[in-house]
């Protein structure tokens, strides 16, 4: 077999949390209530640096789930999360999240090339056999990043979130094994 | 305000009883289809020791995600015949993620009828939530008509995420939305 790189591309890398290194920065993140409202439906609220080691802690470090760091490779920045939960089965299908933390480090194909690292893992590495996310209607940014990688429409989720004064749809897509390893 | 929430013509919805409820429920899981209600990842049929520890650790869960489970009960003999769950509340945008198992199979298919007149009633008017959500698989066609006929549209076909009896299945997303529920009635 040949010997390859695993969750590395050309402009990021994947690799484990490391609570030193990375909590001032999940801090930073959550200061930006438009990074919030991407990333999630609960309410945009910040996180304390012990909130955030005890959400690590339960979530992230736990066994069952996968995630990761985004770092550039060129100069090692942090500069996002992703990461593969929710599965189904025996691994036949997980939940796929990420976000990139700075608005200078959006619409920089980042996030796409993330993606990719981790679909190739989840399929290649896991087994999986199909990959789903969820994405609001007001982030047409991250739809685009998704169609590009190959995630296909399932469907929407009709006025699923409410925010800002009216309700919103929210829109799954996925991706199957298949489609991914062509 | 003095109609009864917590029963329909046929069933009670409780409280769970977890001295007696864990080995009833074990008995079910021994029909796949419900303990894959039970058990995600490896689904098997399950001891009324694991049963109750499903029990404890989907009460945590609950808590956390600020869910609510009623046990369901036959009302001519109290027996447990399955249960109703609001597995997911975001109460910040009035949604709810829904399941329903009957693991007696003598209910099943009818009772299910029943109890989604409940949790119509229940999620709209008294927790005031505004959309239901519900996942049925390809491989339970009865339970998606009766879905369909409750007033749910299908949403969502979630391209083979199921691994069952042999081969991969649709898992399909059913909504509704307070002011459909509310033209129907």
């Amino acid at each position: 077999m040949e010997r390859k790189t695993f969750l590395t591309g050309e402009k990021v890398r994947l690799i484990p949390f490391d609570i030193e290194r990375d909590v001032e920065r999940l801090v930073q993140w959550r200061r930006n209530s438009e990074y919030l409202r991407m990333m999630g439906s609960n309410p945009a609220v910040q996180y304390s640096k012990e909130k955030i080691k005890k959400w690590l802690d339960e979530t992230t470090f736990d066994p069952n789930e996968v995630a990761f760091i985004i770092q550039t490779v060129d100069d090692n920045r942090v500069i996002g999360e992703i990461g593969l939960g929710g599965f189904r089965g025996n691994f036949v299908n997980a939940f796929v999240g990420i976000s990139i933390g700075e608005p200078q480090d959006w619409s920089k194909g980042y996030g796409t090339e993330a993606m990719c690292l981790i679909l190739d893992y989840g399929f290649c590495q896991m087994n999986l056999h199909h990959i789903s996310l969820t994405v609001f209607e007001y982030n047409p940014r991250a739809i685009r990043s998704y169609e590009k990688v190959g995630f296909k429409h399932e469907g929407v989720q009709r006025k699923w979130l409410n925010r800002n004064g009216r309700r919103w749809d929210m829109y799954r897509m996925g991706i199957l094994k298949s489609e991914w390893i062509k | 305000m003095d109609q009864p929430l917590f029963e329909t013509k046929n069933y009670f919805l409780t409280e769970i009883d977890m001295e007696n409820d864990p080995e009833q429920d074990s008995m079910f899981t021994r029909d796949l289809l419900y303990a894959r209600l039970w058990k995600k990842g490896l689904v098997k049929p399950l001891s009324k020791q694991e049963m109750k520890k499903q029990y404890e650790d989907m009460e945590k869960i609950l808590e956390k995600e600020r869910g609510i489970h009623f046990a369901v009960r036959d009302k001519t003999n109290e027996k447990l015949i399955g249960f109703v769950r609001f597995a997911y509340i975001g109460w910040s945008n009035g949604s709810t993620w829904l399941q329903i198992g009957v693991g007696d199979v003598k209910h099943r298919g009818i009772a299910e009828i029943e109890l989604f007149q409940f949790v119509l009633t229940y999620a709209f008017r008294e927790l005031n939530l505004f959309r239901i959500e519900i996942d049925v698989p390809e491989f339970e066609p009865n339970l998606r008509e009766i879905v369909k006929k409750a007033g749910f549209t299908e949403e969502v076909c979630n391209r083979e995420v199921l691994f069952f009896n042999g081969r991969y299945w649709h898992d399909y997303t059913y909504g509704i939305l307070e002011p459909e529920w509310q033209r129907q009635n």
